[in-house]
């Protein structure tokens, strides 16, 4: 228990510091930034080789995989804001909006928000 | 079973026969029919999504089309050969569940109270559909029994895997609810009072929880979550009927099975509340009482006086519930002992991949051959001192390794079973207990992994994403696949089963299939039975806000797709005549379990 009290007595921190979560499982973030790049190529219609696969670089989310024509696919992830509740492009509160750039042999294919990839993603189709 | 001469399928079938104690002629016309691609309920024929009608308010879920397998050619240098889905052949089929998170929502030893401060700050420790959680794994595990049998091959399954987080809260109670459910036992969802929900559901006191009931003075329905009058009196009223998974189980630890709420340690004042008739709803309230309990005054006359404080309600912010000895908390070896008990049904085996020796040497992995040619290697991958994440401790790491040897060794296939994945292998927190036992964290566990060309396979769970990732070795020759499942707690509420094919032309194709649970993808007002509840658990966990339900689904990559790698070794070596033998045995068995349905 007192372990356990050490870690809720952080939490009287969240409101007046940067902590926003106690986030007990690593990769939230960079999971949803695959996640999306997977679905925007897959929308596409991206003939994929392999598959992107994602890191943190500064403070850029990076995932870089390959089409099967040998072709370069890249998508760049940054968050807008670090907290507090942001209106996303499809209208709904997000804890943290973040930006989506998928390029492929160095053309655009999707400019926008990674919440609203995985919100088309997870409802009917419009 | 057409590599099999009449006779030895005569006397094959009738030894199955006796041995499972069903009648001859049954298994005879059962295991006669030829394998073919079975069309079960998967997300392969149908998926469920949300309605996209408005965007901040409560949305329903509708179906919508099946999603085809996509190919993933990764670990492959070049296109995989059009005609292998003719030639091809299965293995071994299993099922894959993870993350069940059973939940004694009713009691006194959970975290709901922070909530109080911040519905954010510890995710899952209040989410609208937590006290349904039984309701959803009995309809998972009819989905995996009506999926007994491969929708690729037609294969029976072999076994089903269950990679951690089986119970929510260290909780003996919902460890042994959980493993009734997997056995086919009926359970009812509640403790301590009979037939009585107590807890924060109900108390109007505690706004951060759903109130079914009348939700228009919580967080909750302000977002529009619906008024369902009767729903906590029916989860603890309803008998829960499973029908048993339909081939042998086996699981490993999760950090929920080792941590309160997976990430912090118990101490006694912990093992009492769980058992006590004190069950708070306010965080102030509880952590005053905890830091009064903490104060360097410990004299018996404060004690009293505490005492009194909380008898006269002095305090507030908590409630009395009726205790319930059950509730106590796993420890030691008490979540592998449970593996032990006999529930008078499911498939077993005894242990459940846990053996005696775990018990006797108070280890905590495991290994077992699923037939001649496929080895599991269990393993715990959890921390005992602290943090949801985990690592591999140096000694498992070692075992493993040579473990895989003796696979190259001996041409069997490899699938290592763990609760973390490769995202989540980074806790430093060595243990005091084990001093210098160096943690191994996922760049050197991958590293070793990827030697060996017969370990073919990573199936995990923890981030409650399907996820499937390649992890190709140091020459781009080959690899593995990461495979990692969603959860029966949160959105999707999804799991998989997974076939492993021999291609016959130097690949191998595993196929993963997300499965939903047996529930309609849409809830009928007023629907109070079992699946109905389970259909609702759905769609309330869609809309949990303090979750990122959407990101869970994982991409179309993750889903139904089809990963091809090169074959470790000449699978010819594995002849069709004793596969056939190996498909006998488990579609007999699958027959007893799924009591003739699943043949």
């Amino acid at each position: 228990m007192k372990r356990m009290i050490a870690v809720l007595a952080l939490i009287p921190l969240a409101g007046c510091s940067q902590i926003a979560q106690l986030q007990p499982v690593a990769g939230a973030e960079i999971t949803a930034v695959r996640i999306a790049t997977n679905d925007v190529l897959v929308q596409e219609k991206v003939p994929i080789d392999v598959a992107p696969t994602c890191e943190l670089a500064g403070d850029l989310y990076v995932c870089t995989g390959t089409t099967r024509t040998g072709g370069a696919i890249r998508s760049e992830a940054q968050m807008k804001e670090a907290f507090g509740a942001t209106k996303t492009e499809y209208g709904a509160d997000s804890p943290a909006v973040i930006s989506l750039k998928v390029t492929v042999n160095a053309r655009e294919i999707f400019n926008g928000q990674v919440q609203t990839v995985l919100a088309d993603n997870a409802q009917e189709a419009k | 079973m057409g590599n099999m001469s009449r006779r030895s399928f005569i006397a094959v079938s009738g030894a199955l026969a006796a041995t499972l104690g069903l009648p001859r002629s049954m298994v005879g016309s059962a295991l006669a029919a030829p394998l073919a691609p079975a069309d079960v309920p998967s997300t392969l024929r149908e998926t469920i999504r949300q309605s996209s009608t408005g965007n901040r308010a409560y949305r329903t879920l509708l179906t919508a089309p099946g999603e085809p397998f996509i190919v993933r050619e990764d670990l492959v240098g070049s296109a995989p050969s059009p005609g292998r889905a003719a030639r091809r052949r299965s293995l071994a089929y299993l099922g894959h569940t993870s993350d069940i998170h059973i939940q004694d929502t009713q009691s006194p030893a959970r975290l709901e109270p922070t909530n109080e401060f911040s519905m954010t700050l510890l995710p899952g420790t209040c989410r609208p559909q937590q006290s349904m959680s039984l309701f959803v794994q009995a309809q998972m595990v009819k989905a995996f029994s009506e999926a007994a049998n491969s929708p690729v091959t037609g294969a029976p399954m072999a076994a089903v895997v269950n990679t951690g987080d089986s119970s929510d809260q260290i909780s003996n109670m919902e460890t042994r609810w959980y493993i009734k459910v997997m056995d086919g036992v009926p359970v009812m969802a509640n403790s301590g009072a009979q037939g009585e929900y107590e807890g924060v559901e109900v108390w109007p006191e505690a706004t951060y929880a759903y109130h079914p009931d009348d939700p228009a003075g919580d967080v909750w329905g302000v977002y529009g979550f619906p008024r369902i009058p009767g729903l906590m009196q029916a989860i603890v009223t309803t008998e829960i009927a499973s029908p048993g998974m339909p081939a042998p189980w086996f699981s490993v630890f999760g950090n929920h099975d080792v941590l309160l709420n997976g990430f912090v340690g118990q101490d006694d004042s912990l093992r009492s509340l769980a058992t006590g008739h004190t069950k708070y709803w306010s965080f102030p309230s509880w952590m005053t009482d905890q830091f009064t309990g903490m104060a360097t005054d410990t004299s018996p006359l404060q004690r009293g006086l505490d005492f009194l404080r909380q008898q006269f309600g002095l305090v507030g912010g908590f409630k009395r519930v009726e205790a319930d000895p059950g509730r106590q908390l796993l420890q030691g070896q008490d979540f592998m002992a449970a593996h032990f008990e006999d529930t008078g049904a499911g498939p077993g085996p005894v242990g459940h991949g846990f053996t005696q020796a775990n018990l006797d040497e108070n280890t905590t992995f495991w290994t077992t051959d699923i037939g001649p040619n496929l080895r599991l290697f269990g393993l715990d991958t959890c921390n005992r001192l602290t943090g949801a994440d985990g690592a591999v401790p140096k000694n498992q790491f070692d075992w493993l390794e040579a473990g895989l040897q003796e696979c190259v060794a001996q041409d069997k296939l490899a699938i290592v079973l763990s609760h973390h994945n490769s995202l989540t292998l980074e806790n430093t927190a060595e243990s005091p207990f084990h001093p210098g036992e160096p943690l191994i964290h996922a760049d050197e566990f991958i590293a070793m992994l990827v030697k060996y060309p017969n370990m073919v396979a990573w199936l995990n769970g923890h981030t409650h994403t399907n996820t499937i990732k390649a992890h190709p070795n140091a020459d781009n020759t080959g690899g593995f696949w990461e495979i990692t499942t969603a959860s029966c707690i949160d959105y999707p509420q999804q799991q998989q089963v997974v076939d492993f094919c021999d291609n016959r032309d130097g690949t191998m194709s595993i196929f993963a299939v997300v499965l939903d649970h047996a529930s309609p993808a849409q809830w009928t007002a007023g629907d109070l039975s079992q699946v109905g509840i389970a259909t609702l658990s759905r769609e309330l966990a869609s809309n949990d806000w303090t979750a990122t339900p959407f990101a869970l689904l994982g991409s179309d990559l993750d889903r139904n797709v089809e990963l091809v790698l090169p074959a470790p070794f000449d699978l010819e070596k594995i002849s069709d005549a004793d596969l056939d033998k190996e498909i006998m045995k488990r579609r007999a068995t699958v027959l007893k379990n799924t009591k003739g349905a699943g043949a």
